[in-house]
């Protein structure tokens, strides 16, 4: 079945503080593959404010992604999610977005209007088969099936123009090939906004793009927050993406976030081992260049039956043996808006 | 890094024709590689640069130009002319890293038959000395042996790409080509790769063509950078001078567009108009004009020659207004 199962019917309704667009609390996800079970996702928390761009960084299988699809509800069939996931709708209700069913009427009403999506792949995530136009019009002809065809196209051009699509009423009529990779990503950042939705969640909006595109389009993401005024999700693994364009950062280490603050505390002032190591690993423009890099030894594990411990444990360099490997560790606040998952902490820090 | 000439890259061109458009992938690049140097390639998607790669390890056959080899046995030998036994015997000296780490290794084939592959077809080494050969080489790359024989699918991306390049090493290479060869790792493992690369290089006094889009991966590796664009040479220069002061006006700005990972550097970010534009119908005159700012009437005509000043090649008519 396509929509996530639940041992118990959630309660809908939820409470979120006044000043917060989203709300998550105690996020679960475990992935149900053949003979074992993924504990993708290990009790997420965070808030997200109007008008906020918080990124979500992280290696590939900490859980970025499983968190953000969550959301969505467009998890596949094996998911299942425990915890609250409180979102303000644009009429004012507060809905708990893990107790609606994923293929429900009111989820899809939800998904597209007042949630979008910016894919990794803007050549995989068009069909071929339609004009850009087509599938740009497709959004607002489901959400707003009362709006006229001329109408819906009068906007699709408008929305195809805002962001910098040269020529769009010859565009608009193109088909997906027609496109270079950035126009194609300009194209769907434009599909996203049809709606006016007050959330958006982008997926590594630009790792598949070259640098000097890359720069146009955030330049271009960053104007339409401004204008629009919408709460943006960034998700990726490139910590200079996140320096330019996110307000609070949240790093993710095997299904928990093990730190989250400014963009100022984290890139300044990071605390946790595994923020140190990533931040250090990273080879800079204005490091000497004689230097060797920083290497955090080992991989990332298979989160297969956690047992409750630090994820990093086992990466450690300052590891306390009998503790961090025996419990799961709470987060601790480091300074106003600025908390980390790590014991070292307790001893003034991880150095 | 000595001055002694390794690889000499020699007016290399490359057109692919479709019949209706022909489509110049190179044009007239000319490269001196020496002993035990890394060289950064930089462009952007459609630049060229895994092109030159796989035409200087002849990988596909070049229109025009010359590689020239430089041997101890038979001294001087044009790499893209020579063939048969002469072409076997010195294919061994160059080797290749590839960037898909999932999909450079043949799945059905073990880690140990991967890796000892290149010396089962280039030498008559006993059973016994190959197994020697794949394990000294496994170590050195960080592999454990005692995985050697499960096949690939059961290796993360980083031990795979450990595995690729264990395969490049083993038939002892002068030169290694890298095509984007960390760019589908994480940055923990990616760290781990490229000082693997640096400890290689030192150990084994290799030369790297070192092809990226990742411009502080190539800062931090490169001892020389070459920039391309649109399938030609636009810069030539070595690492600090270019980082710290490009003369071109595209170094300029692929330069200012990389995200740095510090919230307080507001970098004057030099944002290009438009995109790079379709090879088979490139812009006249210098190909980057329609994106330039610094754009002249001669710009939209004639295409600059790369000049050399102080031991730095540009291809642009307005040097002295850049600077």
């Amino acid at each position: 079945m396509w929509f996530t199962r639940r041992k118990s019917p959630l309660q809908r309704e939820a409470s979120i503080s006044p000043e917060n667009i989203l709300e998550v609390r105690d996020l679960k996800v475990n992935i149900n593959v053949d003979d074992y079970v993924l504990n993708a996702v290990r009790g997420v928390s965070f808030s997200m404010k109007k008008g906020e761009t918080l990124g979500l960084v992280g290696e590939s299988g900490c859980g970025k992604s499983v968190t953000s699809k969550t959301v969505l509800g467009i998890n596949p069939s094996n998911c299942t999610a425990e915890g609250t996931i409180a979102f303000r709708k644009k009429n004012g209700e507060i809905v708990n977005l893990l107790s609606l069913e994923q293929d429900g009427d009111e989820f899809r009403a939800i998904r597209g209007a007042e949630i979008a999506m910016i894919f990794q792949e803007p050549m995989t995530a068009f069909s071929p088969l339609y004009t850009i136009g087509n599938q740009l019009g497709e959004i607002i002809r489901l959400h707003e099936p009362e709006v006229g065809k001329a109408a819906v196209r009068d906007r699709v051009l408008a929305m195809l123009k805002k962001v910098g699509i040269a020529n769009p009423e010859k565009r608009i009529d193109q088909y997906p090939h027609e496109f270079s990779g950035g126009m194609l990503q300009r194209a769907l950042i434009a599909m996203m906004l049809c709606c006016n939705p007050d959330f958006l969640i982008a997926d590594e909006p630009t790792t598949a793009l070259d640098v000097t595109i890359q720069a146009q389009i955030l330049e271009l993401m960053k104007s339409l927050q401004r204008e629009f005024g919408m709460s943006i999700l960034f998700i990726t693994h490139d910590l200079g993406t996140v320096a330019n364009m996110c307000d609070n950062v949240a790093v993710m280490y095997l299904g928990e976030i093990v730190e989250y603050g400014s963009v100022q505390q984290i890139f300044h002032n990071p605390q946790h081992p595994y923020t140190r190591g990533l931040l250090r690993s990273l080879p800079k423009m204005d490091q000497n260049r004689e230097e060797k890099l920083f290497v955090i030894d080992g991989m990332v594990p298979l989160p297969v039956n956690m047992k409750p411990c630090c994820g990093f444990h086992e990466r450690c360099t300052v590891c306390i043996k009998g503790r961090c490997d025996v419990a799961n560790i709470d987060l601790m606040n480091v300074e106003q808006g600025h908390s980390v998952r790590c014991l070292r902490m307790e001893e003034g820090g991880a150095r | 890094m000595s001055d002694q000439l390794l690889v000499e890259i020699k007016n290399l061109s490359k057109v692919y024709d479709s019949g209706k458009a022909q489509v110049h992938a190179l044009s007239r690049i000319n490269l001196d590689v020496y002993n035990g140097e890394t060289v950064g390639i930089v462009g952007e998607s459609g630049c060229g640069k895994t092109t030159l790669g796989r035409c200087v390890v002849r990988g596909i056959e070049t229109t025009e130009g010359q590689v020239l080899f430089h041997t101890e046995q038979d001294g001087t030998i044009d790499f893209l002319q020579s063939s048969g036994a002469q072409m076997k015997k010195y294919r061994k000296d160059i080797q290749m890293i590839f960037q898909d780490p999932y999909a450079s290794l043949d799945p059905r084939m073990t880690v140990f038959d991967i890796i000892s592959e290149p010396l089962r077809y280039n030498t008559k080494l006993s059973k016994r000395e190959i197994e020697q050969a794949v394990d000294r080489i496994a170590e050195q790359v960080g592999l454990n042996r005692a995985f050697l024989r499960r096949y690939p699918h059961a290796f993360s991306g980083g031990q795979r790409q450990r595995i690729g390049i264990a395969r490049s090493l083993i038939l002892q290479p002068k030169l290694i080509v890298c095509d984007e060869a960390v760019s589908a790792l994480d940055v923990s493992i990616q760290a781990q790769i490229i000082n693997l690369l640096e400890d290689l290089q030192k150990e084994y006094h290799l030369t790297y063509l070192f092809i990226s889009h990742a411009l502080s991966v190539v800062r931090h590796i490169s001892d020389r950078v070459l920039v391309m664009y649109l399938g030609r040479m636009v810069e030539l220069a070595p690492t600090e001078d270019l980082f710290a002061n490009p003369l071109h006006p595209y170094t300029r700005a692929l330069l200012s567009a990389v995200p740095q990972p510090d919230p307080d550097r507001k970098i004057h970010r030099i944002v290009l108009q438009g995109e790079v534009p379709n090879p088979a119908a490139p812009p006249s005159g210098c190909h980057f004009h329609p994106r330039c700012s610094y754009c002249t009437e001669r710009c939209k005509k004639e295409y600059p020659p790369l000049v050399e000043n102080n031991g730095r090649w540009v291809a642009c008519w307005n040097t002295a207004a850049v600077r």
